[in-house]
């Protein structure tokens, strides 16, 4: 059955590994260790020393998937896996395991449950990299479902959801788009046996009905995963809650699963069937980003705060999608690099200040005065999030913006008032963190980040500087 | 001549369970064990007598083996093993005597053995008469309380059975002899009207009941609310699939051409077992009563999925039906471990927050429902790949799109477990887990990978023996 098997069935299977040592790992009450903890984080950067493996084996500027796989899985109906990857995946997957290692260090010492944690969000990790190395719409598929399940557990045992419908809520609607898709998988193979490659369907001569109800189906089943209204709902009702850091990196993944699908499916040239569902899509996309932005701005919760900002820039990143230029698909990858790298830092740093917080019973005014470490990476994390010319967001999302405002001058508008809207919702919260008249209880001795996180962190502020200068920088080094 | 040779495997079962009898009523200081031993070697000696001995046929077609119906009786043996090993330990914990129990289990196996490998409608119905009384005999053993579900359940066969009954009259009366040659070879000369018709609905629907499948289940599936948990586990998956096997078997030898009408009942009654089972799970509370539920759901798949009984279609729907069967052994062997100061749980509040106390059993507990949902990267997403292939392939978009809207509903009622499995605090102290389920559910995790990794290998294989 395995004809070969390498890098990328590596970058499945490790995660898959490491679930599996982590759940034998031991930890003792009496004397404190780290055992599943630390075998975790080594799962992780293992996955990120094959992916820069991988980056050195690929060719940058090489259209198309490259290091791919074969397996033969099913004969009865012919079904063929191939796996593949290409700039797009490698920088989403990248992405992905620095947010991990950022998220993973913030709940370092986190009691609860921890082992469970760790175990289910690698099982996610390898179902999540399996889906962005899918080379044929079939295992696409099986990825897009599989990773509900240890989401679903992740939600509804981590997240502190005092409402248990919120979590069933989430599975209805991502279960709906799940079976979607697959109602489109099988009736693509019906057409079409073996390998059905995710850019060949655009290319695939298919009846009008048929083919409105495929990309029907499978349209819906992606923007079910971003938060545009209707969908808006699961995702709002959910993340604004979820109060474990590491939980909320996860589930700010999904939408991310939904824009790739949009990346890999959408052709070049879209099929005339779809120009009125655009329209549509993109009259209500900028409707529901300013909504929220509006929300996001009023709302005292900084959770909020930050998932509404999460919304905002996925909505704009979608609509970026639409407009299927490869230039604007490539800022856009590199636009979400540093995107997830900045949430997942200020998820976790909004964390800490939680912790802090409840621990010392404080109001959060001005706190980051205390916090030397801390507020310098606030600072500068909330700068580069609201698009200064830090990392690569500024100039890819210049860009995005700029070409959005060409194609529908309206739209653009409305999308640059949502943007700017949520950006003052971040500083505003910013400036409240580090207002100095407003800290009474400076004599209170309190606890700065540890040196470790500090130095990670400067990493990845360093990473981020140096998307600014060069998305792919690191190439050099490799 | 009568080559009795061709029956001994069966005349072995029905010998060795009298032998459990003797032995309980002459031999002292008896065990669980004792019974379990024999029983295995029973099973044993039974599928080495059914590979060796597939060639001899009493008179022709009385009662044959093919490699389908060795293949049926493999699958049914071998799930009694399972079952026996799982509950040896229930009645030792018990301290309950089990001669009883593993006795009417090997009768029952060898009465669907014959209904299997009979070609004689009338030694299917004394298979269907057998089988009936014995699961209903199992299903009361131990259980002193002689409640309405019981009741329900024996008027039910008595209704089916006198139906059966009166159709091998009628067909005894215009077909001399009732053996399926004669049968095929008079409606293949002459045209079938209403009675015909309702004569074979009547034959089919003895059979559909050993099944479960809508509007018979309700006699079945509330009985194993108070069923013990080994009697459950047995007249919950043997009757099923052998009368599957039989079903499937007549309808392919008598073909379905002048019943048409027929078929289009039992369809509809398929597509109903579907909501019904997927309806009824949501709001059911009892664990033995779910997989009940859900096998009435599985089972309506498989039916509706046999359209025209054709190679595909057929291979198909016993994939399905299979796959189920893996995960519903699964969750009896989870049930098995399930205890709490000696008594065996099976309400739904008695897995509320498992994860917190056996982290294991609930994550194995999650990967067999959902198997049997048929979600990615589990063995039932073959299943449930085979079927909606099967119905793309028919053109059943409709049926498809039910389907799925069934699918949904079974989902969100696993989910409901799934959310009491891992997210609610523990209810109660459970005791140490049993090792030989523990042993079991590891096979069938086992079976599970390889299914997964390599599905192919399990399909091809199935397709070379139901050729």
């Amino acid at each position: 059955m395995l004809n070969n098997f390498s890098h990328l069935s590596l970058i499945i299977l490790i995660p898959f590994l490491g679930m599996l040592f982590t759940l034998a790992a031991k930890d003792s009450d009496e004397i404190k260790t780290n055992n599943a903890y630390n075998v975790a984080i080594f799962t992780v950067i293992s996955n990120i020393i094959m992916l820069m493996r991988m980056f050195s084996l690929i060719k940058v500027d090489t259209a198309g998937l490259q290091l791919t796989e074969k397996y033969a899985w099913m004969k009865n109906p012919d079904i063929n896996i191939m796996l593949g990857v290409d700039i797009l995946s490698l920088m989403m997957l990248l992405a992905i395991h620095i947010a991990y290692i950022i998220g993973y260090v913030g709940i370092r010492n986190n009691n609860k449950k921890q082992k469970s944690l760790l175990v289910l969000s690698l099982l996610f990790l390898s179902m999540v990299n399996g889906f962005f190395i899918s080379g044929d719409i079939f295992s696409f598929y099986m990825f897009f479902e599989a990773m509900l399940i240890p989401l679903f557990l992740l939600l509804g045992m981590f997240g502190d959801i005092k409402r248990k419908e919120y979590i069933n809520r989430f599975f209805v609607y991502n279960m709906v788009g799940a079976i979607l898709f697959f109602a489109a998988v099988v009736l693509l193979f019906n057409y079409q046996k073996g390998v059905l490659g995710l850019q060949q369907l655009s290319l695939m001569d298919l009846s009008n009905r048929l083919e409105y109800f495929i990309w029907g189906a499978i349209f819906l089943s992606l923007l079910s995963r971003i938060p545009v209204w209707p969908f808006h709902y699961w995702i709002s009702s959910v993340d604004s809650n979820l109060r474990n850091p590491m939980v909320f990196i996860i589930s700010i993944i999904i939408p991310l699963t939904g824009l790739y699908g949009f990346i890999r499916f959408l052709p070049q040239t879209l099929p005339q069937v779809l120009d009125i569902v655009i329209l549509i899509l993109q009259i209500i996309s900028v409707i529901t980003m300013l909504f929220i932005a509006l929300i996001g701005f009023t709302n005292k919760d900084r959770q909020y705060k930050i998932f509404s900002y999460v919304t905002v820039y996925y909505i704009m990143y979608l609509l970026g999608i639409i407009t299927g230029k490869e230039v604007i698909l490539l800022n856009i990858v590199y636009s979400l690099f540093s995107y997830l790298l900045i949430v997942a830092s200020l998820e976790i740093f909004s964390y800490y200040l939680y912790k802090e917080q409840s621990q010392y019973s404080i109001l959060d005014d001005g706190m980051l005065c205390a916090y030397p470490r801390l507020s310098l990476l606030y600072s500068f994390m909330s700068l580069a999030a609201v698009g200064l010319p830090i990392s690569s967001l500024f100039l890819s999302n210049f860009l995005i913006l700029s070409n959005l405002l060409a194609s529908n001058i309206q739209m653009g508008i409305i999308m640059l008032l949502a943007i700017i809207i949520v950006s003052c919702a971040l500083l505003n919260e910013f400036f409240r963190l580090r207002d100095f008249e407003k800290w009474s209880l400076n004599i209170i001795e309190v606890k700065d980040i540890s040196p470790k996180f500090f130095s990670l962190m400067i990493f990845v502020c360093f990473c981020l500087l140096m998307s600014f200068i060069k998305p792919l920088w690191f190439l050099f080094i490799l | 001549m009568p080559n009795i040779l061709s029956v001994l495997p069966e005349i072995l079962l029905i010998i060795i369970a009298l032998l459990f009898f003797l032995i309980d009523k002459y031999r002292a200081n008896n065990t669980p064990k004792t019974f379990y031993s024999l029983s295995k070697y029973g099973l044993f000696f039974y599928i080495l007598g059914e590979i060796t001995l597939q060639y001899f046929h009493i008179n022709g077609d009385l009662f044959h083996n093919t490699g389908s119906t060795i293949f049926y009786k493999i699958i049914l043996s071998i799930s009694a093993w399972i079952i026996f090993s799982m509950s040896c330990k229930w009645f030792l914990s018990k301290n309950l005597n089990s001669a009883l129990f593993y006795g009417l289990s090997l009768w029952l196996l060898s009465a669907l053995s014959l209904i299997l490998s009979s070609a004689n409608l009338g030694l299917i119905g004394l298979g269907i008469v057998l089988s009936l009384l014995i699961e209903y005999k199992l299903s009361v053993i131990f259980n002193e309380e002689d409640t309405q579900s019981e009741k329900k359940y024996g008027i039910f066969s008595i209704f089916v059975l006198l139906m059966m009954f009166v159709s091998l009259y009628y067909f005894g009366q215009k077909i001399s002899g009732l053996d399926v040659v004669s049968f095929i070879k008079y409606y293949k000369s002459s045209t079938t009207n209403i009675f015909d018709k309702m004569a074979y609905m009547g034959l089919l629907l003895s059979l559909i009941y050993l099944i479960g499948i809508f509007p018979l289940h309700a006699g079945k599936v509330q009985i194993h609310q108070n069923s013990i948990l080994p009697s459950s586990a047995v007249i919950q998956i043997l009757p099923m699939f052998a009368g599957y096997g039989s079903f499937v078997y007549l309808s392919k030898q008598t073909g379905i051409m002048g019943f048409e009408e027929v078929y289009y009942i039992i369809e509809l009654f398929a597509f109903l077992s579907i909501f019904v089972g997927a309806l009824s799970l949501i709001r059911e509370n009892n664990l033995k009563v779910i997989i009940s539920y859900s096998s009435l759901y599985a089972v309506g798949v498989s039916i509706l999925t046999l359209k025209n009984f054709d190679k595909a279609n057929e291979l198909s729907s016993l994939i399905y039906l299979i796959i189920f069967m893996v995960s519903i052994l699964g969750i009896y062997g989870i049930l098995f471990c399930l205890k709490s100061k000696g008594e065996y749980l099976s309400e739904l509040s008695s897995v509320q927050g498992l994860y917190s106390q056996k982290p294991m059993l609930a994550v194995l507990l999650c990967i067999f429902l959902m198997s049997i949902a048929g979600m990615p990267l589990s063995l039932g997403f073959v299943g449930k790949l085979q079927i909606v292939d099967s119905f793309v392939l028919q053109e059943e978009y409709w049926v498809m799109f039910f389907f799925f809207m069934a699918f949904f509903l079974i989902l969100i009622a696993y989910l409901n477990i799934i959310s009491q499995v891992f997210f609610s605090e523990k209810s109660q102290h459970l005791d140490r887990i049993n090792n030989g389920s523990v042993f079991w559910i590891s096979v069938f995790i086992v079976v599970f990978l390889i299914g997964i990794l390599n599905p192919a290998f399990y399909i091809e294989n199935l397709e070379k023996i139901l050729r």
